[in-house]
């Protein structure tokens, strides 16, 4: 690039040219010159390219400013593949705790599955708490009631030394011990409510002896107990054995 | 300004179609300028980014292409009748840029390149001038006040002599003194750092 000696008023004509503001005169002039005076050419030229690269630089700054900030297309990409990771690891959680839960089921031999699919406590005796001879027995059912099987257990049997042909002590008893799985205790107190065929716990201790008798995997026992049962889920229980 | 205008289109509904003045980006009307730069900005950030490119890439690229298409629009090259095609326009450069980029660098693989238009990437200015506007852009930006903002105001928001001296509090004659005292000084650094 020749650097020509550019006058102020060559600057100003060869400015009004680039913002096409000529006037008639002056564009003739203009035009006169640039026919005639090749180093005008030249001056004209580095005016142009200087005056755009003055903007240029400006632009450059200003594109600074325009550059969008949020929700670019990356931005959405990588939210997303965040949220299909996150995604991904939650089904896959989800596909091990349910296989694992499945594969656990299914290695549960079938009588014992059948035993926790009908199984269910007593729901126990209402209670009034009243100042009675029944207080202690009451104290112990809500115990029973709150889970606290072996607590109740213990105060049943206190009170069952006193009163050992109570069927109403003797079945809760059972209960009790069939609800944290003691199966044998649960029998010897089952065993003792169907001493007494009149008793209002007779049913109910032949359904939980069937389901102590699956438990421990004595389908004819079983079966005998449930049919004395009559309890409404027997008949079901009894086809799920055959 | 950008020009509304309310459109019918096939179904019958109405549509508002953005219709840019050329003789705006020539001006460096920032708001015209801001609103073309973000709208097309997207496309070819996903162009980019789909094709081994960063967000920063995309950025540097685009910026790049804008540059090529405002310098067009400021020396004549895409005029008037072009305006409906400055996003295609837009995306075809920044693509045949990142083309050549990836071509340099043969480890990012390539997708859906399409090449539907001709080489428009350039500007049609030779090494020299291309060289020469660097250096203006270089020694401008390290101006002294108030040569930078009286040349801003001059070449890049197209501003009156009038406006100038009035926004220094000096005559028109004084401003335009200035201005060539400006211009000089800054063609000065450029002679020596060409020497």
């Amino acid at each position: 690039m020749n650097f020509q000696n550019i006058t102020d008023e060559e600057l100003e004509l060869i400015d009004k040219f680039l913002d096409e503001k000529l006037t008639e005169g002056e564009s003739v002039d203009f035009h006169n010159r640039w026919e005639s005076e090749p180093d005008f050419k030249k001056k004209v030229r580095e005016v142009r390219l200087a005056s755009m690269a003055i903007a240029e630089a400006m632009l450059e700054v200003e594109m600074q400013k325009f550059q969008p900030q949020p929700t670019s297309f990356e931005e959405k990409r990588k939210l997303f593949s965040h949220r299909f990771r996150l995604l991904t690891i939650i089904v896959s959680l989800v596909l091990v705790v349910v296989i694992s839960k499945i594969i656990s089921y299914t290695k549960v031999p079938y009588n014992i599955r059948l035993y926790k699919q009908y199984f269910q406590p007593d729901p126990g005796l209402m209670t009034t708490m009243g100042n009675t001879d029944k207080y202690d027995f009451e104290k112990a059912m809500i115990e029973y009631k709150e889970g606290k099987y072996q607590s109740a257990i213990d105060a049943w049997l206190l009170l069952g030394n006193l009163d050992p042909q109570n069927d109403t002590i003797a079945y809760f008893i059972g209960a009790a011990y069939q609800a944290i799985e003691k199966m044998d205790e649960a029998q010897k107190y089952l065993y003792k409510v169907l001493e007494n065929p009149q008793s209002v716990f007779y049913k109910d201790a032949n359904w939980y002896l069937g389901l102590i008798a699956i438990q421990k995997n004595d389908k004819v026992a079983a079966i005998r107990y449930l049919e004395t049962s009559e309890n409404d889920k027997a008949q079901k229980l009894i086809e799920g054995l055959k | 300004m950008l020009k509304l205008y309310e459109k019918m289109d096939d179904k019958g509904s109405k549509r508002v179609e953005i219709v840019i003045d050329i003789e705006d980006i020539k001006n460096n009307n920032e708001k015209v300028l801001r609103e073309i730069y973000t709208k097309y900005y997207y496309y070819s950030e996903q162009f980019i980014l789909t094709n081994s490119g960063t967000s920063e890439d995309a950025k540097d690229i685009y910026q790049e292409a804008f540059i090529v298409f405002w310098r067009n629009v400021q020396l004549g090259n895409f005029q008037q009748q072009h305006a409906k095609s400055i996003g295609a326009y837009l995306l075809q450069v920044v693509k045949n840029k990142w083309i050549d980029i990836l071509r340099k660098n043969k480890n990012h693989p390539m997708t859906t390149l399409v090449y539907d238009l001709p080489d428009i990437s350039g500007t049609y200015m030779d090494t020299e001038e291309e060289k020469y506007m660097e250096l203006v852009k270089k020694h401008y930006m390290e101006l002294g006040e108030p040569c930078k903002t009286l040349l801003e105001k001059f070449y890049f928001k197209k501003e009156s002599m009038q406006k100038i001296a009035q926004h220094f509090s000096w005559t028109v004659g004084s401003a335009k003194n200035n201005k060539y005292r400006c211009l000089q000084k800054l063609r000065e650094k450029i002679k020596q750092n060409m020497r």
